[in-house]
């Protein structure tokens, strides 16, 4: 676990509310690497591939990304074909964090690469659930670019 | 702005297509016209012809008249004047007819009245030169000469009369022709304006079809915008509803965490506040929590539902024959065990198959299944029947209990989303199952009616395409 402190989680969430919640789950299960949210999915795009006014400066620690679907500007599909067709982000573990669970839209972000699809539960017991399993999964998962 | 220049333009069309039935209704009455003349016209040639004919045909009598005069006179032979009895015979005759034919004719009878009275003298003349040969008598030369001049002067006159027929004759036929080359012009006008009839309606069937397959666009894009609609609306509200839920819940964790504190500083406060403080803490916010997580609930449920209505009409239908004996049967099976507990009695009989959707079947079948024993009439024990019969393109099935009935205010009532009739406040359910039915049942192409009496029971008609159609680009 001491490696997997270095990686960053990227949150792409427009939602503030739902961004909280997360975080707070995510502390609870005892994750307690570096959060950075960032709720436009235009600039998260931007801040990943190193373009608009992130030009020439990609990010260079490891990290993992949770993904809305929904979001101003440019919606996760997007993002996610973005960072999946790029030959440096595509290794970047993706996180589907979203609160639809239609088989249609799970199948559609499968095919375009991402990693891990994960329904918010309105239900707030089994979100709290959702959430800590996700980041019991965060605690042991590997990611590339974490040991050089 | 579009719609207007349509019904602008359907106008146009209505207006054109008019006045060409009118024009048409024109030169067809003025071809009839034509046709009258032309008949009328012919008539008048042949009744030319005629009074030709005739004229000749009186001279030539006359004519044979004289011939065999001439003859007796020469040989006193009886025997040679048997043509000119016959042809005496039939004078009167041809003239009657001459003047009947020329009746309308003011001059021509003018022109007859002295030929005849020439005619009466010849024939005098004739009458006297046969009694006088008769007698022994020899024929007098002046006699033949007076006869000759009048027989150069009927001939004359016939001649005349012939002549001048022949002149209107030919002003006749110049005019017939004119006629019909008039007729054969207006049969082209005619068949010219019948063309443009035709493009016309060619014209405006196009149209109208063309504005039908518009509707149907329209109404097919309504359609899917409305599907895409109440689903990204359901889809949506859950996010607020997430944070609604979770915040709150996050709440009553840290009003739990609070208690303990605030119980130690509850110690150092005057007995009043001590009391108003747990009030809060103990019901107030607590209750609030509880209306919060409640109504949260229920918008969920909804929600959910209205997700799921929304989804009925996206899922990929696979036709094939569906045994529906079987899909009764499984569907009496699930409920198996309320049916044996509260025994109730249910008969299956005959369930012709039809050729659809096997799933919606017997997502209907179920539903309608689950109210029937779900509002039974627990004062009675339960009966539940299920059969079908098969129509020419439609099948027909019911279920029919003993329940409670539904009073006749409320049967528009249940096929309503989140709508449930009569006393159900101990009854469980979303009032989801008879909208859903009824979604389904339009995508098989049928619809359900019920037919109930309060306090006796329902009987639930659902019926269905026997074959149903691939949807094709229809995504409704």
């Amino acid at each position: 676990m001491p490696n997997s402190e270095a990686v960053m989680i990227v949150m792409i969430e427009d939602d503030p509310g739902h961004a909280a919640l997360i975080q707070k789950n995510l502390r609870r299960a005892g994750i307690s690497n570096e959060i950075k949210h960032i709720e436009n999915g235009r600039e998260a795009a931007d801040y990943l591939l190193g373009t608009g006014e992130f030009a020439g400066n990609r990010p260079q620690a490891p990290m993992l990304i949770l993904l809305d679907l929904n979001l101003p500007e440019m919606d996760g599909f997007e993002i996610l074909q973005k960072i999946k067709g790029d030959e440096i982000t595509k290794l970047i573990p993706v996180i589907i964090l979203t609160t639809t669970d239609n088989p249609r839209e799970v199948e559609r972000c499968y095919a375009l690469g991402c990693n891990v699809y994960v329904t918010k539960p309105v239900e707030y017991d089994a979100f709290a659930e959702s959430i800590r399993k996700l980041g019991l999964l965060l605690a042991v998962v590997k990611v590339p670019g974490e040991i050089r | 702005m579009q719609l207007h220049k349509k019904l602008n333009l359907r106008r146009w069309f209505l207006l054109g297509f008019a006045l060409v039935c009118i024009a048409l209704n024109v030169v067809v009455y003025g071809l009839y016209e034509k046709n009258q003349e032309i008949q009328a016209s012919k008539q008048w040639v042949n009744h030319t012809y005629e009074v030709i004919g005739t004229a000749n045909e009186l001279f030539f009598k006359i004519q044979d008249m004289q011939i065999a005069l001439r003859g007796f006179l020469l040989t006193g032979d009886e025997k040679f004047l048997a043509p000119y009895h016959q042809a005496d015979k039939s004078l009167d005759e041809k003239y009657a007819a001459l003047a009947t034919l020329t009746s309308g004719n003011v001059e021509r009878q003018r022109e007859l009245l002295r030929l005849k009275s020439v005619l009466e003298k010849q024939r005098g003349l004739m009458q006297r030169q046969i009694e006088l040969r008769r007698s022994g008598g020899n024929f007098l030369p002046q006699d033949m000469k007076d006869s000759k001049a009048l027989m150069d002067e009927i001939r004359i006159m016939n001649m005349y009369i012939v002549g001048d027929e022949q002149k209107l004759l030919n002003e006749r036929s110049r005019r017939e022709t004119k006629r019909q080359r008039n007729y054969m012009r207006s049969i082209f006008a005619t068949a010219g304006v019948s063309i443009i009839g035709l493009l016309f309606a060619n014209g405006l069937i196009g149209f109208l079809s063309l504005r039908r397959l518009d509707a149907e666009e329209d109404l097919r894009r309504t359609n899917h915008e409305m599907e895409g609609f109440t689903y990204i609306a359901s889809h949506d509200l859950r996010s607020p509803l997430v944070n609604l839920k979770g915040f709150s819940t996050e709440m009553s964790y840290g009003l739990k965490e609070l208690e303990p504190i605030l119980e130690r500083a509850l110690e150092h406060v005057s007995e009043e506040d001590r009391k108003k403080a747990r009030e809060i803490l103990d019901v107030d916010i607590p209750d609030s929590l509880k209306y919060i997580h409640s109504s949260v609930e229920k918008m969920n449920k909804l929600t959910n539902g209205i997700l799921e209505l929304s989804r009925i009409g996206k899922r990929n239908l696979r036709i094939k024959p569906v045994n529906v004996r079987g899909i009764v049967q499984r569907s009496v099976d699930a409920l198996q065990h309320q049916i044996s507990t509260r025994n109730i009695k249910v008969a299956i009989g005959e369930l012709p198959e039809v050729v659809s959707d096997s799933l919606s079947l017997e997502q209907i079948f179920g539903n309608i299944l689950d109210n029937a024993i779900k509002y039974l009439d627990p004062a009675r024990s339960g009966e539940i029947e299920i059969g079908g019969i098969k129509g020419r393109t439609q099948t027909t099935y019911w279920v029919k209990d003993n329940g409670r009935g539904i009073a006749e205010s409320d049967v528009a009532k249940i096929f309503e989303i989140y709508r449930r009739a009569g006393i159900n406040a101990h009854i469980p359910g979303e009032g989801l199952g008879m909208a859903y039915v009824r979604t389904t049942l339009r995508r098989l192409g049928g619809r359900i009616w019920v037919e109930s009496v309060q306090g006796r029971g329902s009987i639930f008609y659902f019926n269905v395409d026997n074959v149903l159609k691939k949807e094709g680009n229809n995504n409704a």
